[in-house]
């Protein structure tokens, strides 16, 4: 047994960190939120979590010196970080409470509870404190000396149970848990049959899925309505909620039932393809089907409880266990697929990524779906922030410029303002004329007869940022790097205090920005709800991404990264890199602008203090956590960067520290980004490999 | 060389000055079409400057550079690029986060026509185009001995495949003459004779004609039509193979700089 040489220094930085935490309130300014009822909450949460990491830093040290040196360095750093922090409360119970709060004002007026729930006495809880220190540091230690594989199960099963638990306000009603269990026994059962059947060819495995689908749709369809189930009730008991999938048999038309099939028989087929999927779409089919699994385990509780919370770290620990080797198996199956066959799966697991995102709104409800609007608006810049950064390699800080100058195009041309109401000295005096009128409609289209509807708006605004950002791009050529990025952060900020001066007040509005921006209409179809309108991003941002990987993959593409890896030798290479950057820029500035645009639209206004520097640094942020270069990682970074802050409305005092800690510890962990994109295998699309493939067959 | 119409790329008296050194003082030099010509010298010769002047990524000060008729002064490097001028890099340069494949395709941009809106809308003119493209990359990849290494990632490659894939790269751009800045630099003697045999190759079955910078004596007396020898930023002598290892004032330059700097100068002249 052997004490590691940095275990104490180690466990002291955690220490520290925590302290800090306790004097900005973090630990006890969550204790009404409940991960699990009446078990544990967000409070305690963090300080288990603290003492924890404490344990893992100081057990990691000593990781091959045995179990016993394990526990014992784990339990020496939960100890000493809870110490510190028990240090602390006696400290800070020995002055004056005015005194300390002078300096730290998020201090809550203080007795035991401040670390420890409950507990009102403080010696009480410093050492109540300690003796728990040691026990989680001791399991911290014991967890470093589990197998890779169980580590990896008890790591997805706590922070599963932890995320849910913490989001189950938004999520609890996403999915019943008839609903989740019946596609993922579809899933899971086209799964396990074609894999014990074994690799046939694409299409018989597809017809094994089929066939799987069609027995669970039938199996859950005949339960549901026999028992009720189609509810959403078992084991919640009283409240119904729709949408769900069972529901569907009993409406009795032949279009419900073929949808109700069809959503199985496609969970089915999936299943069964992914047998020798790419690693890629089979993990993210398997985490889908334990993340659903587990929504529904939720949704049959009021509030996650002791057992529900049981059930769903099986869930997420089984799936974490049992997938990365299955994956393995999957993967090289997939190796080993002539070229269509796996075509066919990607096809298989694209239109399944497609169907549920265009069900989920119906799902989620509108707050939720609110949030994901929020997240679509991110996407599209960031796939635009990915062709300067990501290909051409150009930082551009004052992304954000284009944004408003998409948004600000738009709202002008479509609101009532000075250049669409001859006779106007402001949108406040057409406000004013259109109250003369009793249909505001008819008014508005007396007062301003230039007004454009947004679908002419829409192109405008894109061309005016695309042409706005190239000309931006001109006096920048010369520029690289560093020097680049404080260039567009200057733009970007003078661009704002144009937008928000008096002098344009006029036509810009000012602080008070440009109101009553017209939501887009189709027809009759009038777009002011949050999910008619996440339909239609949901169509933008599907479009700008094929674009770009078309771009990505042409002449246009190839000569951005070439630029972006070295551009002396680019330029030798016949590229013009001046128009080479200046399409870089009028691409990106195209997408952003394109967003700004909808997002005036889908909010009906603009203030100037929606475009800050902060929206540039975010869309950056997300690009390169979500990998740089690829379109899927800037799915997924806007998913965590912007998704998961909105949904954790309680964390927002400390959103700012928890993205920079979770940039930190991703890049440290995986400095490629989440999703990097992986390097495009070309050969295989040349004639000569179709030849040879062909003839192999 | 005979004729002016046979001289596919003419140097007049070409200056290039870094503050107050002259890095290339008058040089005055000649390929003709179909020939292969080195350029030999001491390090620090102005060699890869001249190259940078005939390539454009410097504009000499004074005198001109005239590439199969037309004056090349001032020209951007695409635009001779264009002209039918390739190199490789005495340092290899590739694109190091692109396929080898795509550092191929990379070369061949001046051919295709794709432009921004045909690659967005995926015109079926631009997909055949890109098939087109990249079965001529597939062939440029065997021809350089490099097959099946398409997809790999061009910094993972090993370093001699570096070097042919730099010099696929360069063919992928049609052109008529080809600059190698030192293609054995790093080479065992092995590689070496195969880069000669490669260079004559190049020649035979490309019809291109070929001006290269190296050091190593056996490859330069092997392949060269004529040697040009540069020291100081001058040019000091030139003629065949023979009378270049038989002239004093060359055998000189690299004595001289024996003395000071380097001994590999010396005995590469003595061996060849």
């Amino acid at each position: 047994m052997t004490i590691g040489k940095n275990t104490l220094r180690n466990a002291v930085y955690v220490g520290i960190v925590a302290v800090l935490l306790a004097l900005m309130d973090v630990y006890s300014s969550f204790d009404r939120k409940d991960v699990i009822e009446d078990f544990v909450n967000l409070s305690q949460l963090l300080v288990y979590i603290t003492l924890f990491v404490g344990g893992l830093v100081a057990a990691s040290g000593v990781r091959q010196r045995g179990v016993a040196s394990a526990l014992v360095n784990g339990a020496i750093g939960g100890t000493v970080v809870a110490a510190m922090l028990g240090l602390l409360m006696l400290f800070i119970g020995a002055l004056e409470f005015d005194t300390v709060r002078f300096v730290f004002q998020n201090l809550s007026p203080l007795d035991g509870s401040m670390l420890m729930q409950g507990q009102e006495d403080f010696n009480t809880a410093v050492v109540l404190l300690i003796v728990v220190g040691a026990v989680v540091g001791l399991i911290a230690g014991l967890f470093t000396q589990l197998p890779n594989r169980a580590r990896n199960g008890v790591m997805g099963a706590v922070i599963g149970v932890i995320i849910i638990g913490v989001l189950q306000g938004q999520i609890n009603r996403v999915v019943t848990l008839g609903d989740a269990a019946a596609v993922a026994t579809a899933f899971i059962g086209g799964y396990v049959l074609a894999n014990a059947l074994g690799y046939r060819s694409s299409r018989e495995q597809l017809l094994i899925g089929v066939a799987v689908g069609v027995a669970v749709a039938l199996l859950f369809g005949v339960t549901a309505s026999m028992t009720g189930m189609e509810r959403g009730t078992i084991l919640r008991g009283d409240q119904q909620f729709a949408p769900t999938l069972l529901l569907l048999p009993l409406a009795g038309d032949l279009l419900s039932l073929a949808l109700f099939g069809g959503v199985l028989v496609l969970f089915g087929a999936c299943g069964a393809g992914l047998t020798n999927g790419q690693k890629t779409h089979h993990d993210a089919g398997w985490y889908l089907m334990a993340v659903i699994l587990s929504l529904g385990l939720l949704a049959s509780q009021r509030d996650l409880n002791i057992p529900f919370a049981i059930l769903i770290a099986v869930v997420m620990g089984t799936a974490f266990t049992v997938v990365p080797g299955l994956s393995v198996r999957a993967d090289s199956a997939a190796q080993r697929l002539p070229r269509t066959a796996r075509r066919v799966n990607r096809s298989v697991f694209f239109v399944t990524a497609l169907l549920i995102l265009l069900v989920v709104p119906p799902f989620t409800g509108a707050s939720l779906t609110n949030t994901l609007n929020l997240v679509m608006i991110y996407i599209i810049m960031g796939v635009g922030m990915n062709v300067m950064i990501g290909y051409a390699g150009l930082l551009d800080l004052g992304y954000v410029a284009s944004f408003a100058i998409g948004a600000y195009t738009a709202g002008i041309l479509t609101a009532p303002s000075i250049l669409t109401c001859p006779g106007m000295a402001d949108q406040a005096a057409a406000f004013d004329a259109l109250r003369a009128f009793e249909d505001q409609v008819l008014g508005l289209q007396q007062v301003c007869p230039n007004l454009l509807t947004f679908w002419q708006a829409w192109p405008i605004a894109i061309i005016v940022s695309a042409i706005t950002g190239m000309m931006l791009g001109v006096p920048v050529l010369r520029l690289r790097g560093d020097y680049l990025a404080i260039v567009t952060l200057g733009f970007g900020e003078i661009l704002q205090r144009i937008l928000i001066s008096s002098t344009f007040k006029p036509v810009f509005g000012g602080p008070q920005g440009v109101g009553r921006i017209p939501v887009p209409v189709i027809g009759d179809l009038v777009l002011d709800q949050a999910v008619e309108v996440y339909y239609l991003f949901l169509l933008v941002v599907g479009l700008g991404a094929v674009i770009v990987i078309r771009l990505a993959s042409s002449k246009v593409g190839r000569s951005w990264r070439a630029l972006r890896d070295d551009e002396d030798v680019a330029e030798a290479m016949g590229i013009n890199t001046t128009v080479a950057k200046l399409l870089a820029f009028g691409v990106s500035s195209a997408f952003s602008g394109m967003g700004g645009a909808l997002f005036g639209a889908s909010l009906q206004g603009i203030f100037p203090n929606s475009f800050t520097l902060l929206v540039s640094i975010n869309v950056l942020s997300l690009v390169i956590l979500g990998g740089i270069g690829g379109i899927a990682g800037v799915f997924i970074g806007a998913f965590v960067l912007v998704g998961m802050p909105e949904i954790l409305r309680e964390l927002r005092d400390y959103r700012l520290l928890a993205f920079g800690v979770l940039l930190v510890v991703t890049m440290l962990l995986r400095p490629e980004g989440l999703l990097p994109p992986p390097p495009p295998k070309l050969s295989e699309q040349s004639t000569a490999y179709r030849k040879a493939e062909a003839a192999g067959d | 060389m005979t004729s002016t119409s046979d001289i596919l790329l003419d140097c007049q008296a070409v200056v290039k000055r870094f503050g107050g050194l002259t890095a290339v003082n008058t040089v005055n030099l000649q390929v003709g079409r179909g020939e292969i010509v080195s350029l030999i010298g001491p390090n620090g010769a102005g060699k890869t400057t001249f190259f940078n002047c005939v390539t454009g990524f410097y504009v000499p000060e004074e005198g001109d550079v005239v590439f199969d008729g037309k004056s090349l002064k001032g020209a951007r490097p695409d635009i001779i690029a264009r002209a039918g001028i390739a190199r490789t890099y005495q340092n290899i340069r590739l694109f190091p986060k692109l396929t080898a494949l795509e550092n191929i395709l990379v070369g061949m941009h001046q051919h295709l026509k794709a432009n921004l809106f045909t690659a967005m809308l995926g015109l079926p003119g631009t997909r055949r185009e890109e098939q087109r493209a990249l079965d001529d990359a597939m062939e440029l990849l065997e021809y350089c001995s490099l097959s099946g290494r398409g997809d790999v990632l061009a910094s993972n490659l090993p370093y001699g495949y570096q070097r042919r894939l730099e010099i696929a790269r360069a063919l992928a751009l049609r052109p008529k003459l080809l600059l190698l800045d030192e293609p054995t630099a790093g080479m065992n003697p092995q590689e070496t004779d195969d880069m000669m045999r490669f260079i004559r190759q190049l020649r035979a079955e490309r019809g291109l004609t070929i001006f290269l910078i190296e050091h190593d004596m056996k490859l330069v007396m092997g392949v060269s039509d004529r040697v040009n020898v540069m020291n100081f930023g001058r040019k000091i002598a030139e003629g065949t193979p023979a009378q270049i290892q038989s002239n004093p004032e060359v055998i000189e330059a690299y004595l001289g700089s024996s003395m000071t700097e380097k001994s590999g100068g010396k005995k590469k002249v003595q061996n060849a």
